[in-house]
């Protein structure tokens, strides 16, 4: 559906997951900046300010002993003296008398009480009215005394840090949206590379595999994993595949039986015909039908559907049963079944398909077994199956070709049979993840077949 | 075949030719057929009137096969179930079994295996009386004991031709097909190409010795009964 491939193209940028991650990268470095700026102003500001008010708090002191030691003249004199040196005229007092009178300094008025004040001070052809840290103390013999300092300073220090902070966080800003894009572009790329490896597949290519680069991060495993389905996928549509050829190519013969003798009695005018006629009609219908359900079964097994069904399962009963079941009929044909089946012998796996298995390895050996021989069937405590019979054998070369579906062997055309045992057991061993040997036993077929002590994975 | 009393079937399948030409096997063996088109309406056959035995379809319309029995089977009906099925793999025959159903039959099927499956359903006598022996003529089981004498002579059995003969002495006067030896006896739910029944009912037909108990029923399997 190509068109469902471009709606999903056209995603809005905004709903990226490289947009999002960008998004909060951006937001994360940005309240670090704020928060890293907000301490720094904090700390420094306010060691500036405690600075200021011990230079207020030491000249004060130093005003009050010149005092104490020369009264209000000496203070006057002191006062002159400083404002006189002070260039950069951020000094500021006042020297009043007991009844409030302004006796020296550049300060208008007094604060009405003693102790720390914040004042304003209008100044003639300024804007913004000057901030002052003043300490107001009563001198020993009347009088008071006012010191201040202009705080502008401290105010510039902190318009110079919240600049900083600015550009700080304008730059960080554009480094974590730089490493955001980056990184985004990076997830994107990969994405959109997947996305397009996926699309390929779902137009019908199914052999196409995502790509898979040597690094191998969560990327690279996702789409080794995805890769692995696709396998999967792939196996069973060819194992579907194989079997409509197989149902095509080989029930066609029959049927045509089928339906030739169908049409030669209803040809036929005498009605006695019929009989004979529909008995061996249904006969073909059973073999069709027997063909058939081999066919879904192998298909059943080969899909790995069944392997819900495992459990842990004594081997020894289950060997035991089967060979139980299979003596009478080798001693029909005169032949001697052996059986070596240690007990206590245990598994896992499929029950139902393990014996299935066991019967069409058990029914080729008397079946194809010398008549008046011999049948040996073992089981070792490494849970090997093995059954020998010693009849013809099957020529090297032929061994691999067995195990498909519908092969015979030539010598056994003329025998019934649809060639479907083997094939079977071939699928029913992979579905347990079992090795499946086909060897000598002197003169007839060895057939092993050695079950792993734990389930096959997934 | 088992047309001595007749039995009460209600049969519900879609398909209305497979209908037909089931009806008409039954009825003609001198059994009573009611047949329902689809899940509701079977449930609500079944439901109203009393029934030996019910042979069901899984893929019905409107309610299916398995929901159907599901049902029956929480209002009580302890009637017994024959699932017809054209799915037949394991897991099918188990979920089958779980929802209710006694006994499962694979599409398509050979209408003598439906016959001898729905007599053996209708006429299994209920858990309560369970038989601590069984007889067919002269010959006599003791299932505690698990001993088996004819005419008063005992006879050796192996384990396996001990099951086989019991199950044969539990449907005695029945059909019994070979399909239902093999799931029974051996639970070979497969189809073996080597005659391995055959092989061991002569064996056991030989050990039980003369007049033959065990009869070939031709085309249709086996039945253990006193010789005519």
């Amino acid at each position: 559906m190509p068109s469902a491939h471009r709606t999903e193209r056209a995603t809005r940028w905004w709903r990226t997951t490289a947009f999002r991650v960008t998004l909060l990268h951006l937001l994360l470095t940005l309240l670090g900046t704020a928060a890293l700026s907000g301490i720094a102003w904090w700390a420094t500001t306010g060691y500036a300010l405690r600075q200021l008010a011990q230079e207020v708090d030491r000249d004060s002191g130093l005003l009050v002993q010149a005092a104490r030691l020369g009264g209000q003249r000496s203070v006057a004199l002191s006062l002159e003296a400083r404002l006189a040196a002070d260039r950069s005229g951020t000094q500021y007092f006042l020297l009043a008398g007991p009844a409030g009178e302004r006796l020296a300094g550049n300060l208008a008025s007094a604060p009405e009480s003693p102790g720390w004040a914040s004042l304003r001070l209008e100044a003639a052809g300024e804007a913004d009215p000057a901030e002052l840290l003043a300490l107001g103390t009563p001198l020993p013999g009347g009088g008071f005394l006012v010191v201040a300092r202009d705080v502008a300073p401290v105010r510039q220090l902190e318009s110079l840090l919240l600049g900083a902070a600015g550009w700080v966080g304008g730059g960080a800003a554009l480094l974590g949206l730089l490493g955001g894009l980056l990184m985004g572009r990076g997830v994107t790329r990969r994405a959109a590379a997947m996305d397009a490896a996926l699309a390929r597949v779902e137009a019908g290519e199914i052999g196409h595999r995502l790509p898979i680069r040597p690094g191998g991060d969560e990327f690279d495993r996702l789409a080794r994993r995805i890769n692995a389905a696709l396998d999967r996928v792939q196996g069973l549509m060819q194992a579907l595949r194989q079997v409509t050829d197989d149902i095509a190519h080989d029930l066609r013969t029959p049927l045509t039986r089928l339906r030739g003798r169908l049409e030669a009695a209803l040809r036929a005018d005498d009605a006695t015909a019929w009989r004979p006629a529909t008995e061996a009609a249904l006969r073909d219908c059973e073999q069709l039908l027997e063909v058939f359900a081999a066919l879904l079964r192998i298909a059943q097994v080969e899909g790995g559907a069944r392997r819900a069904g495992f459990a842990a399962l004594d081997l020894s009963a289950l060997v035991a049963t089967v060979a139980e079941v299979y003596a009478p009929a080798a001693e029909e044909r005169g032949q001697r079944l052996e059986a070596d089946i240690p007990p206590g012998i245990h598994g896992f796996g499929d029950r139902e398909l393990l014996t299935q298995a066991l019967a069409n390895l058990l029914e080729n050996a008397v079946k194809h077994g010398r008549e008046g021989g011999r049948i040996r069937l073992a089981l070792s405590p490494g849970r090997v199956l093995t059954v020998e019979d010693d009849g013809e054998g099957i020529p090297p070369g032929e061994r691999e070709a067995v195990l498909r579906r519908f092969h015979r062997l030539d010598a056994a055309r003329s025998r019934p049979g649809a060639g479907l045992g083997l094939a079977l057991v071939a699928a029913v061993a992979e579905l347990h993840g079992a090795r499946l040997t086909l060897g000598d036993a002197g003169s007839g077929l060895r057939v092993e077949l050695a079950l792993p002590a734990a389930p096959p994975g997934p | 075949m088992g047309g001595r009393d007749s039995v009460k079937i209600l049969l519900v399948e879609d398909d209305a030719e497979t209908a037909g030409f089931i009806r008409r096997g039954l009825t003609e063996a001198g059994h009573v057929v009611d047949h329902a088109a689809d899940g509701p309406d079977g449930l609500h056959l079944a439901m109203q009137a009393s029934h030996d035995v019910l042979v069901v379809d899984r893929m019905l319309p409107r309610l299916d096969g398995l929901a159907l029995v599901r049902a029956l089977r929480a209002a009580g009906l302890r009637t017994p179930v024959l699932f017809l099925t054209a799915r037949t793999g394991v897991g099918d025959r188990v979920e089958g079994l779980e929802a209710g159903a006694d006994d499962y039959l694979g599409k398509p099927f050979a209408f003598a295996e439906l016959m001898a499956r729905l007599n053996a359903l209708a006429r299994r006598p209920p858990m309560a009386t369970e038989a601590t022996a069984l007889q067919v003529a002269d010959l006599e089981m003791d299932l505690l004991r698990r001993q088996v004498t004819r005419a008063g002579r005992r006879i050796e059995l192996q384990p396996r031709e001990f099951r086989l003969l019991e199950y044969l002495m539990r449907r005695a006067g029945q059909v019994v097909t070979r399909t239902m030896l093999l799931e029974g006896v051996w639970d070979f739910h497969f189809d073996p190409k080597t005659s391995v029944v055959e092989t061991h009912v002569s064996r056991l037909r030989a050990k039980l010795g003369e007049p033959p108990l065990i009869h070939t029923m031709r085309g249709a399997g086996y039945a253990i009964r006193a010789s005519d």
